[in-house]
């Protein structure tokens, strides 16, 4: 079981798109679990799936975690979904109460072994406790990042992060998202990252109106429209998958 | 009812009857939606050995007319099934794109390969419960299926079914909707899978065949009874192999074959005083014969199925010398298995079959019996067995780093000899201390093996390089290769032979002992 997640200390970078619509990807020949872990409950919304965890986050959390009494099935094959709760706005508090603080999630994930091929995580944006829980459980990180000079500011604060915080083996695969052709400034960020290499995923995700439109549809983009932005999505899989073969099991 | 397993009914009543009864008993907040009438072929795959369903799998293959899919599920769970679209029914793992359906069947299956275990065809209706957000809560499917051969025959009617899938978190709906349709009138549960009817309407049953030997002994009867059911059914598995080796439909029919015969040799040889030695014999010369006849076949699919690792035990300037290695291999492998299935349909197998089992059914007969004719079983197990284990220990401690490599040979032996009575008597000795006790002979067994293994792949390499030479069959890389190849099998066999003192010690332990008294102690 891989675990995924789509992190940036930022909010309103593509996350929730970008982990919706790499779920159902994962989902076509795997069996995926979508957690929302983002209280708003986007995630939630886009899947049609009620934002309820019954017992809440305290029964989620802790030695005997009922993260699998929480799951829910999605319409589509292989993929099922931890709903978001609106009580997930607490998790910082509730984790600071219990033994382990930055290793529940990953124990909580533990009990899901051998159910899942792929889990893929939504994160919320800022740092935290909670985001130190999500690094500890991931085998890889996923990071939209705008190419402003702001987003760019965000990745290296998460580097730095995870280089203070002992997590220097955590693979960090950051790629552009809501990339806008129109902007100068969007083409050279692009062109100087992905010139240099510097661990930067090739694929790009466009900015695309289709994406906002997800929320009438209420399902993943890439489960109904053929457009150019499916098409990076599925690019974007690729790359993760091929990265993701070298990548050793998580024994942080 | 189980809330992870799909709920079924069978209807007495027709297909759209049926539906519309369904359809009126359901409430819901939101929709029901589908209803239009599918044609599906459905194919339940597996290996000969039921290799997925002695692991508690079911694979499914389901033809709509607008696509393929493969449906693998755990049996006892539906809500964790693992759909996947495909262009082709795979023969074996390794016709399915790498993911995680390709890896659990290769674990599975290894060199077994997917064959077609019950055929179906159904008229179906799928429906689909929505909340009033949209979503889909229950998934009911009202078809009615006809169990037939795959020729293109309509087939058996198995009537007419109503399956509630179960949707993880939520079962209370599945579950509220089971009791409303269970109330209609001429509806009752079904509680066979679709699998089970269709392969007891085609007279196949599931799980029906296992490379292990499964046989129930009772301590009290005599022993000549008991050797007539091992006996027996190790000449039905020996049997059961014999169509798929000669069709080479995958090389573990030949495997399965070659064990039942050494099951039968080890059996009329190591269950010893029940017959007259006399009429044994001509036994042990027939079972001799048909070890070689299928020995040489055997060898080639062992090389040719260590061809990966061969090559990537040689420095990657060797590898490609292999490929005229694996021409002559397969050329070969061609040759040995016309041989065998000439003698496989030759008339001294037919006889062999029909004598040996009126042979096995004239075993009460006096006139055949040896002196532990009617011993008691229990009686008999636990002195075969002391004296089998007895002789491993005497003759493993005897082996220091100076013994020549036949007695590691004969040792090994000793251990398949007693492996193979353990096998007999199994059921005579439930519970853990078996279990324990086989698992630490395996552990020595495999030591051996490697040893003997090594050591015959290097001879057997070195004798078909200096064939291929003299037949000037390759290039001088492919002999070059080969030279690279020996040494490094050389070398692992000396590897296991440094390792044998330690596993042997392993092996020969007090606690190992201790288990084999209590496995020898008053049989059940």
């Amino acid at each position: 079981m891989k675990v995924i997640a789509v992190y940036n200390i930022k909010g309103g970078v593509g996350k929730t798109a970008t982990a919706v619509n790499l779920a159902w990807l994962a989902a076509r020949n795997a069996r995926v679990l979508l957690w929302d872990l983002d209280p708003q409950g986007a995630a939630t919304f886009y899947y049609r799936v009620k934002p309820k965890v019954a017992g809440g986050l305290e029964g989620l959390l802790g030695g005997d975690s009922e993260l699998a009494g929480a799951i829910k099935a999605s319409d589509f094959e292989n993929l099922d979904i931890v709903p978001a709760d609106f009580s997930y706005r607490n998790m910082d508090v509730a984790l600071d109460h219990t033994k382990k603080p930055v290793k529940q999630l990953r124990r909580a994930l533990k009990m899901l072994r051998g159910e899942y091929d792929f889990v893929v995580l939504d994160c919320p944006p800022s740092i935290s406790l909670v985001s130190e829980n999500i690094f500890h459980a991931s085998d890889a990180l996923v990071v939209p990042v705008i190419p402003t000079t702001l987003s760019l500011r965000t990745l290296k604060q998460l580097l730095n992060f995870c280089r203070k915080h002992d997590l220097d083996d955590l693979p960090i695969m950051p790629f552009f998202s809501m990339a806008d052709r129109r902007k100068r400034m969007h083409n050279q960020i692009i062109s100087e990252r992905l010139g240099k290499g510097k661990g930067f995923l090739r694929t790009s995700i466009p900015y695309a109106s289709e994406v906002e439109q997800m929320g009438e549809h209420r399902a993943p983009l890439v489960s109904y429209a053929n457009t150019a932005i499916v098409g990076a999505y599925q690019n974007l899989w690729r790359e993760i998958q091929a990265r993701l073969i070298n990548i050793r099991p998580n024994d942080r | 009812m189980a809330s992870s397993n799909p709920l079924r009914f069978h209807s007495n009543a027709g297909l759209d009857d049926t539906l519309g009864a369904v359809r009126a008993s359901l409430k819901t907040g939101g929709k029901i939606r589908g209803g239009s009438l599918q044609e599906l072929h459905k194919l339940y795959l597996d290996s000969f050995d039921w290799r997925l369903g002695h692991a508690g799998y079911q694979l499914e293959a389901c033809d709509s007319g607008e696509g393929r899919q493969l449906v693998w599920s755990p049996r006892d769970d539906d809500t964790r099934r693992l759909v996947i679209r495909v262009s082709e029914w795979p023969r074996s793992a390794s016709d399915l794109d790498p993911g995680p359906l390709r890896e659990r069947l290769s674990r599975l299956l290894e060199a077994r390969v997917l064959m077609h275990a019950a055929h179906i065809h159904s008229r179906q209706y799928a429906l689909e419960v929505t909340n009033k957000q949209g979503k889909i809560v229950l998934r009911i499917e009202i078809a009615e299926h006809f169990a037939h051969d795959g020729t293109g025959s309509q087939g058996t009617s198995l009537g007419t079914w109503i399956t509630l899938l179960p949707l993880r978190g939520y079962a209370k709906i599945q579950q509220r909707s089971a009791a409303r349709i269970s109330r209609l009138a001429g509806i009752a549960p079904q509680s066979e899978d679709l699998l089970h009817a269709a392969a007891g309407a085609c007279g196949i049953r599931p799980l029906d065949y296992s490379s292990r030997l499964s046989v129930k002994l009772r301590a009290k009867d005599p022993a000549w009874k008991s050797l007539a059911v091992i006996l027996d059914a190790l000449l039905r598995g020996l049997r059961h192999n014999e169509q798929g080796m000669c069709d080479a439909i995958d090389i573990e029919f030949l495997h399965d074959f070659r064990v039942f015969v050494r099951r039968t040799r080890a059996a009329i040889s190591d269950i010893r005083g029940v017959v007259d030695k006399s009429t044994l014999a001509r036994w042990h010369h027939e079972l001799r014969w048909l070890q070689q006849l299928t020995g040489n076949s055997r060898d080639l699919d062992v090389y040719l199925l260590g061809i990966p690792d061969y090559r990537k035990a040689l420095p990657s300037q060797h590898r490609a010398g292999l490929d005229a290695f694996v021409t002559y291999l397969t050329r070969e492998r061609s040759r040995a298995h016309l041989e065998l299935t000439r003698g496989i349909r030759s008339q001294r197998y037919t006889f062999f079959c029909s004598e040996f089992a009126a042979f096995v059914a004239s075993l009460k007969n006096p006139a055949l019996a040896g002196p532990a004719h009617d011993l008691r079983t229990g009686d008999l197990s636990a002195d075969l067995l002391q004296r089998a284990y007895q002789r491993v220990l005497d003759d493993g401690r005897q082996i220091d780093a100076d013994s020549p490599a036949e007695a590691l040979h004969d040792l090994r032996k000793r251990c398949k000899r007693l492996r193979y009575l353990l096998e007999f008597f199994a059921s005579l000795h439930p519970g853990d201390d078996l279990t324990r006790f086989v698992r630490a002979l395996k552990g020595l067994q495999e030591n051996l093996g490697n040893f003997q293994d090594y050591e015959v792949q290097a001879d057997t390499l070195q004798r078909m390089s200096l064939e291929m030479m003299e037949e000037q069959l390759a290039p001088p890389e492919t002999y070059l290769a080969l030279g690279v190849l020996i040494e490094r099998l050389h070398d692992r066999g000396r590897q296991a032979r440094e390792e044998f003192a330690d596993r042997f010690a392993r092996f020969d332990t007090k606690a190992t002992r201790k288990r084999f008294a209590r496995i020898c102690g008053p049989a059940s």
